[in-house]
């Protein structure tokens, strides 16, 4: 006759292994859609050659109709796209500027260390415009997809909303 | 044309007709997945995440029911996702059949027994029994000593070859589909543990490799 204490142990502990694996592999509970920011992963905050710009975008897989409303803004060293904050908890992250010729390009990457993913702006600033594109990646332990967006958009009189 | 060269065309020409079927199912999903237009976006990423998780933890449990087709949710997930969720599929599959032999590791032999006399296999549920009561390493001696046929013989011999056919036979629901031919050979304890494992890592592969080789 088995021992039926071990069965029971053994029963759950491969219950306890498909909760917990379930809960573990579905990601922490803050990587839901409009997640509030997490000042905590946001880089620390300096000072950019951008500062107080802010940018009214509309963004869009390359090469198709763009289809998400967005502003991007620099401040204190900081970019910060509202719509990747609102939907995926990216936090404000450092930029580097340089001066070309006709305006200013700048590079960020993004990461929202909640759900594992990259965003990595290039864009473009002159006159009043912006434009520029986004390699989106995200990694799960089963894959990693990536994804180029292209944004556009003109500069905007609203104030800054960066806050820490 | 001697039997030999004719044996040998046949089933030549049975794999080019298996591996050309495969294909075509291939590009078949391929178009179906072009035209659903299904893309991972930001925007939908987190959800497409969840759905992914919760359905292989569904295809694993349901698989892992005897007589539940749940290669079909596998299979649906193939076909959205494409081949980078192979690996995932195959890992679920390997997952699902190591539950369902362990469930039927964990089950006494004398409540299956009961459950075979009840339902009117008295033969098989004595044979259970007297088998359960033996050391293991008599148990596959003693079934093979109880068993008249040849070819039940043979195949209590070639059980892991034969385990891994079945397992991939079209139309295995009948007798139980994977969930269920694992859990019989838990059951059996004829199947050690390790052996079993290597048996179906090796059995599944076919599906998984064939889509992420042939993929268009």
């Amino acid at each position: 006759m088995r021992n039926p204490v071990k069965t029971i142990t053994v029963a759950a502990l491969i219950a306890l292994a498909i909760v917990g694996g379930t809960w573990v592999a579905l990601g922490p509970a803050t990587a839901v859609e409009n997640a509030p920011r997490s000042a905590e992963f946001a880089d620390p905050a300096g000072l950019g050659q951008l500062d107080g710009q802010r940018f009214d975008t509309e963004m869009g897989q390359l090469g198709q109709p763009p289809d998400v409303v967005d502003f991007v803004q620099f401040d204190q060293g900081l970019f910060l796209s509202k719509e990747c904050e609102d939907r995926c908890n990216f936090p404000a992250s450092a930029y580097f500027a340089r001066d070309v010729d006709g305006g200013t390009d700048f590079i960020v990457e993004a990461y929202c260390p909640t759900k594992s993913t990259t965003m990595a702006w290039r864009g473009s600033i002159r006159g009043d415009t912006i434009t520029g594109t986004v390699e989106w990646t995200a990694s799960r332990f089963y894959w990693t997809v990536t994804r180029t967006l292209e944004f556009n958009g003109t500069r905007s009189a609203l104030p800054i909303t960066i806050s820490r | 044309m001697s039997d030999t060269t004719r044996l040998v065309l046949r089933v030549g020409l049975r794999l080019a007709v298996l591996i050309a079927l495969i294909y075509g199912a291939l590009h078949l999903s391929a178009s179906i997945r072009q035209s659903l237009d299904f893309k991972i976006m930001p925007h939908n990423e987190t959800a497409v995440h969840r759905a992914i998780i919760l359905g292989t933890l569904a295809y694993i449990l349901l698989t892992a029911i005897p007589f539940v087709p749940g290669a079909e949710i596998g299979m649906a997930m193939l076909t959205l996702l494409g081949p980078a969720i192979a690996p995932m599929v195959y890992l679920a599959t390997i997952l699902s059949l190591t539950l369902a032999f362990t469930i039927g590791r964990l089950i006494p032999p004398e409540v299956s027994a009961r459950a075979l006399h009840r339902v009117g296999l008295r033969k098989a549920g004595a044979l259970i029994a007297d088998i359960a009561t033996r050391p293991a390493d008599e148990r596959l001696d003693a079934l093979v000593s109880q068993v008249d046929r040849g070819g039940v013989k043979l195949a209590t011999r070639f059980r892991y070859p034969l385990l891994a056919l079945l397992i991939n036979m079209p139309g295995n629901v009948i007798i139980g589909g994977g969930g269920g031919i694992a859990m019989v050979a838990g059951l059996s304890r004829v199947f050690a543990p390790l052996p079993f494992l290597a048996t179906i890592t090796i059995a599944v592969l076919p599906v998984p490799l064939a889509i992420i080789l042939m993929a268009p």
